[in-house]
């Protein structure tokens, strides 16, 4: 004869019988966060922009062009030496001086206290100055204040 | 006859199935636009150092002008090439290619921008073409790509 303990014994149905999601979410979040994070290291490009990139016949930066620049000009032209030496002449620069963008732009500014504030600048750079000389010069015109800057084409 | 008041069943478990759709869904989000920024931006460039570069927030409307050796490990020897959205260009093209994208964005052409990832060691000539395609396309939203000092 059984007692009444039967009652006792009786368990909750579980009708929830999926598996356990919860490492899949933890995966799930730890992926998410992984793509997150490496698109943004992707991209550590920083940009120098330029309004008048290059004085040609035609087109912007030219007389025929629909942009005009400055009538006043002072060019600054770059001489490759050989290896890694190049030569930067402007604004009768002493060419024995120091080249380096904290010293280029500290003279530029000393320089442009001299010139009219709306110059056009044209850096002329020859065929073989590498782009990292050229980008150098026009980051120090850049910190010195100059805003009408333009490249000619390589001599 | 007493009634037995069987309780409802409680789930006591919160349903993950909808924050696991939206979590996939940004996953793949992030995978095709790394994939997509990664193809324009061509691998293998190291661009220029420069103290006054800024960030560039607005990245609509822009096309990327690679110029870089034809292959990095040999130098100039093997020339130099242009590339944009992985397609090689020649020179004397590139006007026409800057045309037709301005022709492509239609009244929104002022709004273009091209940005000009430059092998730090490549001589001038090689990235001069491209400044003078963008004065000759009447383009004067050029930006130059760089880097930070120490980056």
């Amino acid at each position: 004869m059984s007692s009444g303990g039967g009652r006792r014994g009786m368990k909750k149905a579980n009708l929830h019988a999926g598996p356990n999601m919860t490492p899949m979410v933890d995966l799930v979040m730890c992926l998410l966060i992984f793509f997150m994070l490496s698109s943004t290291f992707a991209v550590t490009e920083m940009f120098m922009q330029n309004s008048v990139p290059a004085l040609e016949g035609v087109g912007i930066g030219s007389s025929k062009g629909t942009s005009k620049i400055p009538t006043v000009t002072q060019n600054i032209s770059i001489k490759s030496l050989g290896g890694d030496k190049v030569l930067i002449t402007a604004f009768e620069r002493n060419p024995d001086r120091p080249d380096d963008v904290a010293s280029l732009t500290a003279f530029f500014k000393t320089a442009k206290t001299r010139v009219d504030k709306d110059i056009q600048i044209l850096i002329a750079p020859e065929k073989a100055v590498p782009w990292s000389d050229v980008v150098r010069v026009y980051d120090a015109l850049a910190g010195a204040g100059f805003e009408h800057v333009a490249f000619t084409n390589a001599r | 006859m007493a009634r037995r008041i069987i309780e409802g069943m409680h789930d006591e478990h919160v349903n993950v199935t909808p924050l696991i759709d939206i979590v996939m869904c940004l996953i793949i989000f992030f995978l095709v636009a790394g994939k997509l920024a990664k193809e324009e931006a061509s691998e293998g460039i190291s661009v220029p150092q420069a103290g006054q570069s800024r960030e560039l927030a607005d990245q609509q409307n822009r096309i990327i002008v690679n110029v870089k050796f034809r292959n990095p490990k040999v130098g100039i020897a093997e020339g130099t090439i242009i590339e944009i959205r992985k397609r090689e260009i020649m020179p004397g093209q590139l006007a026409t290619e800057f045309r037709a994208e301005v022709a492509r964005l239609g009244s929104e052409f002022k709004s273009l921008r091209v940005i000009v990832r430059g092998e730090e060691k490549l001589p001038y000539e090689y990235v001069a073409p491209v400044l003078i395609a963008c004065a000759q396309a009447n383009l004067n939203n050029v930006y130059f790509a760089t880097r930070n000092y120490g980056g």
